[in-house]
């Protein structure tokens, strides 16, 4: 049994009607619950909840505030390779693009850490494209157990791997692994992935089962917001984590909710998702998920971040370069994955969450009981 | 439908068969209970007095027997009565208890833990009766237990749902059925284990020593099947605190 | 020539005749075939053995019923 099983007995069309069907007093019941289900989700993310948006944020701030505290969690992508071997439509580093391709050296990824380092975090995320054979398992088994003894927690957003190769790297000092299937349609997910070995839908899905038979300490998930109806693919992502808590219940999970935004393609989204759409899908999230980590990246615009952070969010990530070297190298400006839309640098953040009350943690996650690293 | 097993059942009111005055009072508390499957226990017969038979009246009236372990102190003994019960009923299913502790009757989580773990891998159909411990109930869902029982209150105690806070954790986690067993005095219990979203419930003694077991358990019943159509459409929930006066989600008419 | 068989039936000493199944001592002890479960020496006896275990001299025979109970 995976989640691939568990989709099967549902039907995408019968929950996009379900989501638009629902009434205000769907959504008034869902906001008086206090444990909410799938289906209260659903009147959450469904237009007939938009009144009740700024209802949602307060119950969704007071919800954060009680389980996390008056704090943010900050954390910072480094990317180590854009090569990929899949064509994605959406993505700038999809195969077909002419980009100039790279994956760091240790040199390179030495003074990578060492900026990332002098920026103050202490939390990091490795990115790279798909590319199995030239950054595959072999170059992250050397990789993690380097960056890991520089940083306190380490999470990895690269192409899914077998359960074994997880545990091997989990052994190594992995932390943490974000695996987003961009679309839980399978027929928009065909449409969108053309070539390479992202073409399995199903093997990309059950990534969260094989980490979560690894022990992994956190799973990350998401849909990419705008590739097919965005409030369907919230709702599956709201049972996908649904399905991995009662399945892996070791394990913790953030979610994240990348909107589409122009990139090195000429590709653009079919559903457009608005800042007021996305406040209501973090809240939603929250109000469904008071324990769920919610995670804001620098896609979003200052504006929408400066006043979004304390609604529901619990990390951050800031100052961000989405292309390999872009913390040292200022002359590779043509490899970017996505636009940067909040470019401040880290202690200007830092100002600004402190402005609203909030604290910042920079490191709040050791392995110290477990570790032999 | 309710499925335990791959077995359907149709009312979620499971009862026991102990503490009724008379064989007759019995039988007749079950029909109106509506329920289909109920516990027994196993003891060494007593060649010098001749016990009551009531096992041919539930063959008869088509009941699917639930024996238990009850008298187990450990693991080894549940194991040996699980096996017992098996010879017996015929049946390879099996309500799993297992109380050191002679005075409040609580399970005792780690010897369950491992004779749950023993008897699945026998080919029972195993049915723990646990304190309301959400970690214990997911060790013994991955060991293959087919339902978890956690308790309300003190067996016998009629006190309801003291372990609530605990019990809606299990429920919300669990891939397998929830039977809420123990300490349920009143049909309010019942009504309020099924509206929280629990799968069945066990009730005995409430039933049995009431001054009508007749009439209580069809009280029982028809609580439990109140609870249930709450639950299935959703309670209404109340009043959330009030709003607060500077709203947060001004920023977006701003133009950015 | 019959010889004596001497066992005990849940602790209490019994004469029998021999051979001696299981089920005629069941049958003897008035018990009825189902709902009862039977062990020799602790070792649980499979309900399709009684008809062809012989007790043995000395046999510790334990007899079980289904009671009512929670």
């Amino acid at each position: 049994m995976s989640f691939y099983d568990y989709l099967q007995q549902v039907n995408w069309d019968e929950c996009r009607l379900s989501i638009r069907s629902k009434s205000k007093t769907d959504v008034e019941c869902a906001l008086s619950r206090q444990r909410l289900t799938l289906n209260d989700f659903q009147a959450l993310i469904s237009p007939a909840a938009e009144p009740y948006l700024e209802q949602m944020a307060q119950r969704s701030m007071q919800l954060t505030r009680q389980r996390f505290g008056n704090t943010l969690q900050m954390y910072i992508p480094l990317y180590l390779s854009n090569l990929c071997s899949n064509i994605c439509t959406y993505c700038g580093f999809s195969i077909h693009n002419k980009i100039r391709r790279t994956t760091l050296t240790l040199p390179q990824l030495n003074a990578e850490i060492a900026a990332v380092k002098k920026m103050g975090f202490d939390h990091v995320l490795l990115v790279t494209g798909e590319s199995e054979y030239r950054v595959g398992i072999d170059y992250f088994r050397k990789i993690i157990k380097h960056v890991k003894s520089q940083f306190a927690h380490l999470s990895m957003e690269v192409q899914p791997l077998d359960q074994h190769e997880y545990e091997e790297l989990i052994g190594l000092g992995l932390d943490a692994v974000l695996v987003y299937q961009e679309t839980y349609n399978p027929v928009t997910y065909a449409a969108h992935h053309l070539k390479g070995k992202k073409q399995d839908f199903r093997y990309r899905l059950e990534t969260a089962d094989r980490l979560g038979k690894a022990g992994i300490h956190k799973i990350g998930i998401g849909a990419l917001i705008g590739l097919d109806d965005w409030r369907t693919d919230s709702y599956h992502v709201a049972m996908h984590l649904d399905y991995l808590q009662r399945t892996y219940w070791q394990t913790k999970y953030s979610i994240s909710f990348p909107r589409l935004r122009p990139c090195a393609g000429e590709f653009q989204p079919k559903s457009i998702m608005t800042d007021r759409q996305l406040l209501q899908l973090i809240c939603a999230y929250r109000l469904f998920n008071p324990d769920v980590e919610l995670s804001l990246s620098t896609r979003e615009s200052a504006h929408f971040r400066n006043n979004v952070l304390p609604l529901g969010i619990t990390s951050l990530s800031a100052g961000s370069s989405t292309q390999p070297g872009g913390y040292t190298d200022e002359r590779t400006l043509a490899l970017k994955q996505f636009e940067i839309s909040d470019d401040r640098p880290p202690e200007q953040m830092e100002e600004i969450i402190k402005l609203k009350g909030l604290e910042v943690v920079w490191k709040d996650w050791d392995r110290s009981l477990n570790a032999s690293f | 439908m309710l499925k335990i097993a791959n077995k359907a059942f149709s009312s979620r009111l499971f009862t026991g068969t102990g503490k009724f005055n008379d064989k007759t009072t019995m039988v007749a508390a079950l029909q109106a209970s509506g329920s289909e499957m109920v516990t027994m226990a196993l003891k060494r017969v007593d060649l010098q007095n001749k016990d009551d038979d009531i096992l041919q009246p539930l063959i008869a009236n088509n009941m699917h027997l639930l024996p238990n372990t009850s008298g187990a102190r450990t693991a080894k003994d549940a194991i040996f009565a699980a096996k017992l019960a098996r010879e017996a009923l015929e049946t390879h299913w099996i309500k799993l208890e297992i109380h050191p502790d002679p005075r409040y009757l609580l399970p005792d989580p780690v010897e369950t833990l491992c004779a749950a773990e023993q008897l699945v891998k026998e080919g029972f159909v195993v049915l723990p009766y646990i304190h309301a411990d959400p970690v214990l109930c997911k060790r013994l869902e991955s060991v293959g237990v087919a339902a978890v029982m956690p308790l309300g209150s003190p067996i016998g105690s009629n006190q309801g749902l003291k372990t609530k806070a605990f019990l809606e954790i299990i429920i919300e986690q669990s891939n397998v059925p929830v039977i809420i067993d123990a300490g349920l005095g009143s049909p309010s219990h019942a009504a309020s284990a099924m509206e929280m979203g629990a799968d069945a419930v066990l009730v005995n003694t409430a039933i049995a020593v009431a001054p009508d077991p007749v009439v209580m358990s069809r009280a029982f019943a028809l609580a439990v099947q109140a609870g249930r159509m709450a639950f299935e459409t959703g309670l209404a929930g109340q009043q959330q605190q009030a709003q607060a006066s500077s709203p947060l989600t001004a920023f977006l008419e701003d133009v950015g | 020539m019959t010889k004596k068989l001497n066992i005990s039936v849940n602790d209490v000493p019994r004469q029998l005749y021999n051979p001696c199944s299981i089920m005629e001592l069941l049958v003897l002890l008035e018990q009825p075939e189902k709902g009862v479960a039977v062990a020799i020496n602790t070792n649980i006896i499979c309900r399709s053995q009684w008809r062809q275990y012989q007790l043995q001299e000395n046999d510790q025979v334990v007899v079980f019923k289904a009671i009512a109970g929670g």
